[in-house]
């Protein structure tokens, strides 16, 4: 199967997207912003019909409308960020944003399923270098900026008083949160973000005892999970995101019966 | 020596003072108890101190080097139980600086021998969510300390603690204190921990404050647990 063209792009997309979702999610679980992930995701969403009716590529909407989202939000107390009903109302904009954008753009039913669920088997190669450039810029600066980010989000409340450039780490972290989604998108769709940036850390944090341990658990779920899914659904032509869904949750579900 | 003078402190939020003409002074590797009733705005005095609440009158005169390295150990740890980080790792992170995401050598040394200062080597791989009170109190402990402090500050550390926990937890300071220097301000209650521990006190009231050394500390002032009469 790893002869078509289509399954190699796949393969490498999807490898370096369960990679980056794997090494950011931990850090969006325990700074408790799982929820503003899945925010940016609708948002996302609505960037991506905007760029169809437009005619630019879905994944430049995605990354202006997500980045642009998660720095707005940055300037918001960290009260605000976790309102429910604020963050209800934005993703009911947002989603009804983008359905209208997808009307008015004239795109057949085929596009829209792409967007909210994910098209790694159309992909072609230009855009598989897209995914890993921002894949690799997202890692890189992740590793960077590991020792700040590892206080900020395990332990906010010494952090706020030990980090100086607090305001700084919040506003990078949001943006690698931002791009983060907009990529993932590209496998899963926005619909089902959650399964490779927050299933994967959540199940990584019922085992790992070092937050290394969980990064490294967390990269390992999130890489299983696209692998097996994109074979599965190679040999019995059902959506890779219906698989990826499947095993995740499994993965986590095992975790969860888990003694503490 | 004098690291730290207080002068005419005075805050106010809205059209309300908390406390106006707090005058104190902090003196390298004593001990200073902050005192006062609830609500009068004690963590707010260590926010102003960390520089995160503006003064409104008065001003804080730092007498030592710019590059004092504050510890704050705080009193609520919301984020701490949802994880199953070990000991050892959640002390590790304080070790925020720098662009290495690995421990170097010397600050895997520095962890060991804090961790054996804060008696936790024993528990050093067991999960922090799974520690008593008092191994989780010294963990916070170890956390401010493994970033080798001027100025360690504890809020309310004692709180919840037992009668030998919270001794265990306040020796464990002052013999750090005594070795490295150490200045140390604690937010307190506990008129027995102050009166075995601290060197000077500094009451917070609504009308001023009062400094003196610990053994002025007029007991009759306080109430039972530690409140100031009205």
């Amino acid at each position: 199967m790893f002869n078509f063209p289509f399954m190699q792009h796949a393969l490498i997309a999807g490898t370096l997207i369960a990679i980056m979702s794997g090494l950011i999610g931990p850090f969006i679980v325990a700074r408790r912003m799982s929820f503003l992930a899945h925010t940016l995701s609708e948002i996302g969403f609505a960037g991506a019909s905007f760029a169809l009716f437009m005619s630019w590529s879905p994944l430049v909407g995605m990354l202006l409308f997500s980045v642009v989202a998660s720095m707005s939000v940055g300037g918001l107390g960290i009260k605000e960020q976790r309102s429910e009903s604020l963050i209800s109302a934005v993703s009911a904009v947002a989603i009804g944003l983008g359905i209208a954008f997808l009307s008015l753009s004239d795109k057949n039913a085929t596009a829209a399923t792409g967007i909210l669920f994910g098209s790694i088997f159309s992909i072609n190669k230009g855009d598989v270098l897209e995914v890993a450039i921002l894949a690799i810029l997202v890692i890189l600066v992740t590793l960077l900026m590991f020792r700040p980010l590892r206080h900020f989000a395990f332990d906010y409340t010494t952090a706020s008083f030990s980090l100086k450039n607090l305001q700084l780490i919040e506003v990078l972290f949001l943006g690698l949160m931002a791009v983060t989604v907009a990529v993932s998108a590209q496998v899963v769709g926005s619909l089902l973000i959650f399964i490779l940036m927050i299933l994967p850390a959540s199940s990584a944090m019922r085992w790992g005892r070092t937050v290394w341990q969980i990064i490294g658990l967390s990269i390992l779920f999130a890489v299983v999970g696209v692998w097996l899914a994109l074979g599965l659904s190679f040999w019995l032509d059902l959506p890779v995101s219906f698989f990826i869904a499947l095993i995740e949750a499994i993965i986590y579900f095992v975790s969860l019966s888990r003694k503490k | 020596m004098i690291i730290l003078d207080g002068k005419d402190i005075g805050i106010k939020f809205d059209d309300r003072w908390l406390y106006q003409k707090v005058n104190f002074r902090l003196e390298q590797g004593h001990n200073l108890a902050l005192i006062g009733d609830n609500g009068v705005g004690k963590t707010t005095m260590i926010r102003a101190m960390l520089g995160k609440v503006p003064l409104t009158t008065g001003e804080f005169i730092w007498h030592d080097d710019s590059n004092r390295k504050i510890a704050y150990v705080p009193q609520y740890r919301p984020d701490m139980q949802a994880f199953p980080l070990r000991v050892s790792d959640f002390v590790a992170l304080t070790f925020d600086q720098g662009l290495r995401p690995w421990l170097s050598k010397l600050e895997k040394q520095r962890l060991t021998a804090i961790l054996a200062i804060t008696n936790l080597t024993e528990i050093a791989d067991q999960r922090i969510d799974n520690a008593s009170g008092g191994e989780r109190q010294r963990a916070y402990l170890a956390q401010a300390l493994v970033q080798n402090p001027d100025i360690l500050i504890l809020d309310e550390a004692t709180a919840n603690l037992d009668n030998v926990a919270k001794y265990a937890l306040m020796d464990v300071v002052k013999n750090y204190q005594h070795q490295y220097q150490l200045t140390v301000i604690m937010v307190s209650h506990d008129i027995d921990i102050m009166k075995k521990y601290a060197d000077e006190y500094l009451l917070l009231t609504k009308h001023g404050s009062e400094y003196e050394k610990i053994d002025q500390l007029d007991v009759a002032k306080l109430k039972e647990g530690g409140q100031i009469l009205v």
